[in-house]
């Protein structure tokens, strides 16, 4: 699926710097859908029905609510953070970001700012239709099929169970099955195994 | 009302839940509820929900959003799903019989058949548990005391079944669109996975539903319960 447009959800007590930042981004020739919040409790409630690209976030709005905060992302792991920034914070709050912007930015780096995040997003995007298994990952999948737990497969390919268990994410990130029963019958459909086996 | 379908198509699904006329002329959504007699806060909550709003916790109060007619959309629905949707899927898996090999098509009919069992159970756990002990909260009988049992379900373990029941669907669907190729079958296959998407997003309504809406609102009334 092509990737035309960019939703962009906003955390801004300031209205002035929300219509300021909205109003640049909308001049450019990209397709900027922005959504605004009014705190991170919005944002939560509405994080499962829309896919998010990028978050500006102002870090007051995460100050104190550092593991709520961490929550949030975990949930959208696609999304790239930008913190929005006019006053000082410490770096162990601004870690939590991808990138920091500041109000005080010329406009030309806010902007190449934003175009950077598309571009990752996009590559997120491209990296996710990748969709052949590697040789290792192959064999994950038809020892599964076989039914044998995490801990047998990493004996049998001699690696350790927190391997298997990244090729088992890879896998499910490739195919985009999750059951048992799915993931054997797209092996049977690939002929990856047979019906005897 | 009439625009909001027109907007979204799916509402006509919320309509057929409630069993509501759909020559609706220019009628306002609290002229159709007070007409057919449904809560009006109810009704827009699950508007919102189709249109993709989430309600706040903080919004829910028993006492304005009527749960029995809450319990009516959802039992509407699996009406929708047991005697509609699955069979409709199931029946289409039969016609796959006509062009494909037997061996192909019978793991994906192993794979739905368990998959539809499944859904019939939660179903039916939701109908025998769920609903009665919501009826007798409503007439504030004291649950637990007189059946333990019927304590037994919790949020977390609900959450579960439909997560469960969802990502099925989704991986029935990424099957059929991604990996598996049925030749010379395209119209059914449209028509299969046109079918997978329409239950996908009603499920997902469904069970949101359930979630943010119908445990939030039991939990308050147990509370109210216990506070006598």
């Amino acid at each position: 699926m092509d990737k035309c447009h960019i939703n962009i959800a906003v955390l801004e007590p300031s209205t002035l710097l929300y219509e300021g930042l909205s109003t640049m981004l909308l001049k450019t020739h990209h397709h900027y859908y922005f959504y605004r919040f009014a705190d991170l409790e919005e944002l939560s409630s509405m994080c499962e029905g829309t896919n998010f690209d990028i978050i500006v976030v102002n870090p007051s709005m995460v100050q104190n609510k550092q593991k709520a905060f961490i929550r949030i992302k975990r949930k959208m792991p696609k999304v790239f953070w930008m913190a929005l920034l006019y006053s000082y914070y410490d770096n162990e709050l601004l870690n939590l970001f991808d990138t920091i912007l500041s109000v005080t930015d010329a406009p030309e780096n806010m902007l190449a700012c934003f175009e950077k995040a598309c571009i990752s997003c996009r590559c997120a995007v491209e990296q996710g239709k990748n969709k052949l298994l590697s040789d290792r990952e192959i064999e994950v999948l038809v020892a599964l099929t076989k039914g044998l737990t995490n801990k047998e497969i990493a004996d049998l390919m001699n690696i350790s169970v927190h391997t298997v268990m990244t090729h088992r994410k890879n896998i499910i990130e490739k195919t985009g099955l999750h059951s048992l029963p799915a993931l054997t019958m797209y092996a049977l459909s690939k002929k990856l195994i047979s019906f005897d086996s | 009302m009439a625009d909001l379908v027109i907007e979204n198509p799916s509402f006509l699904l919320l309509l057929e839940h409630f069993g509501m006329e759909t020559a609706l002329n220019d009628i306002s959504i609290g002229h159709l509820c007070k007409q057919y007699r449904v809560n009006t806060p109810v009704f827009l909550l699950l508007c919102n929900l189709y249109n993709g709003f989430f309600p706040q916790r903080k919004d829910l109060n028993p006492e304005q959003y009527s749960l029995p007619d809450l319990i009516k959309y959802l039992k509407s629905s699996h009406r929708f799903y047991t005697s509609e949707k699955y069979p409709q899927i199931q029946n289409y898996i039969i016609q796959l019989h006509r062009t494909q090999r037997p061996e192909d098509i019978k793991q994906l009919e192993n794979f739905f058949g368990e998959y539809f069992q499944e859904v019939l159970e939660h179903l039916a756990y939701e109908e025998e548990v769920v609903f009665p002990y919501c009826n007798q909260l409503l007439q504030g009988k004291k649950p637990g005391n007189n059946n333990e049992g019927q304590h037994a379900f919790c949020s977390t373990e609900y959450r579960d079944h439909h997560t469960d029941i969802e990502t099925k669907l989704v991986d029935l669907k990424n099957l059929l669109l991604k990996h598996l190729s049925l030749d010379g079958d395209f119209i059914l296959k449209r028509k299969m996975l046109n079918a997978l998407i329409e239950l996908e997003n009603d499920l997902y309504i469904h069970s949101q539903a359930e979630e943010l809406v119908l445990l939030p609102l039991l939990e308050r009334l147990e509370l109210k319960e216990r506070n006598g």
